[in-house]
């Protein structure tokens, strides 16, 4: 089965909010869009469909998306995401607290939807198949194994401490965007970044003579001042 | 407890000058008495006027066997209180008597003297005055005065002083200890009113026990706490249907506006459609994405006004949410012409601060999101951090226009009528306010306005 080849259900009260999410999602490659306009017919699909992936909201005509979400989960581990107009906290944590796969909160982006669409559906379904992007990372000349911690440079290959591994992880699942000190430190010991300042920027200059050219312009591990640090986006051709 | 040991304190002290104002006034009325009847022409008590005896004594004098009362003796004699005056010779016999009532014997033996200068003469008040020819008698009123003989054991009187004292020092045992019995009673009765007090202040119900010297209080009081709270159902009956209302309109426009949303984005990047018709639904998209977090800021708004947001307090730096949201700002794409400076003393650094982490962070991205919005062409935007005393401070400041007058002042409900554009800020103020800081405007020299931000610093040690 491909990515595209996934059914999705679609369930929500309002016709034409139906109309356009399945329209989206058509337009972006998913053509088995099923949809439904209250819980009873949510179910007779869900039944009738078998559905990979259930977009559901919460205010229906006959019943609660909580409520039909517990219904689904008792018989099917499909991922699921809510896709609702309220925003109260404690609705989204309520609903990610069942174990929704997302909550997208009305009015969305299109693209958005169709991101986080194709996310949970290559975590739940494709993640098994493809080779873990994580395991192999290449910077310009050289590669870095994130699996064996290791990177390799015109045959000889060099060792990743503990923490040069965690810090390169946190910012390889956040490439391109800023990863604050904070979340750093927290990934790396678990704590406040107050008292870690010197120790960071040691472990990040130990890092850069691994995986840069020259380790004093860095091409890929960049610093954001004041706020951080940034894996450079991938460029074209580049893994 | 402590108002109450003052009312206690100023009970017992009332009550001592009270005590004491009145042994003055008893004091100097006894005085006062005492001098009257030592004046010369007051009656015959205490010493029998006894400046008039010897005066008058003084004025009768033997001559060829006789006995004369001089003019001014008898002028003495009659602008004072006595009735009649006789002089008894070394005999016990009469040689001279003024007014003598005819029962009044005229001989007199020595026994008579004796009983007769200790107690009365035929029922007349006497007094009694030796001069150099006998002894002269002086007659008051019957019924005039009391005579009394008081005998004592000298022992006694030797005593009296220390008596005095310890009498003295009882009385003012007793005096303490009743002034202090009362004001505890006092006290205690006025207790459940100073708790009742602090509990409707504190914004709780109030039933007190309705008996006791403080009955009356404690009834108004239980009436005044009802009124309160009739009030405050009614109050928050209001502000919850205000708010339900503004979070029923914010859920059922979400769906609507999903559609706008949607349907204009999706025309926006439908390249078969000619430029201008996609740059109108840009438009369209852009304007409902204005929309949308309006929406979003008027339901928190209405949420923080009548105190139904809760927070989700928790302890955590203060510059972590700071660097997070200018991070996210970088990560969603600002454009080149926008940057965005962080700085954080290294005190602050360190610092904790316990607060609804979700909400500071709407705070931060109000703010400089501002800058953005406002600043089309470009701006630099600074944000700072700092300790200041037992805050921290955070700063936002840009190169741009900055903040306007009017704004401030409509921030500040010195302007007339709602200004549309404060919302954002609004929230801001108001997020600062549930955590117990506040946001101030800075004044730039062109007139325009930066913003800081205090928080109170520190982490209750319970979080931490």
């Amino acid at each position: 089965m491909k990515l595209y080849d996934c059914k999705i259900l679609l369930v929500d009260d309002n016709r034409e909010l139906l109309a356009m999410t399945r329209e989206i999602l058509n337009r972006n490659g998913y053509d088995l869009v099923v949809a439904a306009g209250s819980c009873r017919e949510a179910r007779d699909k869900f039944e009738q469909e078998c559905p990979q992936l259930v977009i559901l909201d919460i205010m229906l005509p006959d019943g609660d998306g909580f409520t039909l979400f517990r219904w689904l989960r008792e018989r099917s581990q499909a991922p699921i995401l809510f896709l609702s107009a309220k925003d109260e906290d404690n609705d989204r944590l309520f609903g990610l607290g069942l174990g929704a796969d997302d909550y997208i909160t009305k009015p969305f982006l299109p693209q958005e939807l169709v991101l986080r669409v194709g996310a949970i559906l290559k975590r739940s379904y494709f993640s098994g198949r493809d080779a873990e992007p994580g395991e192999l990372l290449l910077l310009g000349r050289r590669r870095v194994s994130l699996q064996n911690a290791t990177v390799e440079y015109e045959g000889q290959s060099v060792s990743l401490t503990a923490k040069e591994l965690l810090l390169l992880q946190k910012l390889y699942r956040n490439r391109g965007n800023i990863v604050t000190f904070d979340a750093l430190c927290q990934a790396v010991w678990n704590d406040n970044y107050y008292g870690y300042e010197n120790v960071l920027m040691v472990h990040i200059r130990h890092l850069r003579e691994k995986i840069e050219e020259d380790p004093s312009h860095p091409e890929y591990l960049l610093t954001a001042r004041g706020i951080g640090y940034r894996l450079a986006a991938e460029k074209a051709g580049g893994k | 407890m402590r108002s109450l040991w003052k009312i206690g304190s100023r009970y017992m002290l009332t009550a001592v000058l009270v005590t004491l104002l009145i042994i003055c006034v008893n004091f100097a009325s006894f005085l006062y008495w005492l001098y009257q009847t030592q004046k010369d022409d007051y009656g015959a008590s205490a010493n029998f006027g006894r400046r008039k005896m010897d005066e008058v004594s003084a004025e009768i004098t033997l001559e060829g066997g006789a006995y004369y009362m001089s003019p001014e003796g008898y002028r003495i004699l009659e602008e004072s209180s006595f009735i009649w005056v006789m002089m008894i010779d070394r005999e016990g016999d009469v040689v001279w008597s003024y007014e003598l009532p005819g029962e009044i014997p005229l001989h007199y033996e020595l026994t008579d003297i004796a009983v007769m200068s200790r107690w009365y003469l035929k029922d007349y008040p006497v007094g009694v005055w030796k001069n150099a020819l006998g002894l002269m008698v002086f007659g008051y009123d019957k019924g005039s005065i009391a005579r009394f003989n008081l005998v004592s054991d000298l022992e006694i009187i030797h005593k009296l002083p220390g008596y005095i004292r310890r009498l003295f020092l009882l009385n003012v045992v007793v005096l303490v200890a009743l002034v202090l019995i009362l004001a505890w009673r006092f006290y205690r009765s006025l207790r459940p009113v100073e708790q009742g007090i602090m509990m409707l202040s504190g914004g709780e119900t109030v039933e007190l026990p309705e008996r006791g010297s403080v009955k009356e209080l404690a009834r108004r009081l239980n009436r005044t706490s009802a009124a309160l709270r009739e009030k405050d159902e009614k109050l928050k009956r209001r502000d919850d249907a205000r708010t339900d209302w503004i979070a029923g309109v914010s859920h059922d426009i979400r769906t609507p506006l999903a559609l706008i949303t949607g349907y204009s984005d999706e025309l926006m990047h439908d390249g078969r459609l000619p430029g201008e018709v996609r740059w109108k639904a840009e438009a369209i998209r852009q304007q409902s994405l204005v929309l949308k977090e309006l929406v979003e800021n008027l339901n928190l708004a209405s949420k923080l006004e009548y105190h139904s947001q809760p927070l989700k307090k928790t302890v955590f730096s203060p510059a972590e949410p700071l660097r997070e949201c200018v991070a996210e700002y970088y990560n969603q794409g600002l454009r080149e012409n926008y940057e965005i400076c962080v700085s954080v003393q290294k005190e602050a650094e360190g610092e904790l601060i316990y607060a609804d982490r979700g909400l500071l962070l709407r705070l931060f991205r109000n703010l400089v999101g501002n800058s953005i919005r406002h600043n089309r062409e470009g701006c630099r935007i600074t944000v700072s951090l700092c300790r200041v005393g037992d805050m921290v401070r955070y700063g936002f400041a840009d190169t741009g226009i900055g903040i306007p007058g009017q704004i401030v002042e409509a921030m500040g409900g010195m302007a007339e009528g709602a200004h549309p554009h404060i919302m954002g800020l609004r929230i801001a103020s108001q997020i600062a306010a549930v955590h117990g800081g506040m946001l101030r405007f800075v004044s730039r020299e062109c007139g325009s306005y930066d913003v800081e931000l205090e928080l109170p610093a520190g982490a209750p040690a319970s979080e931490r």
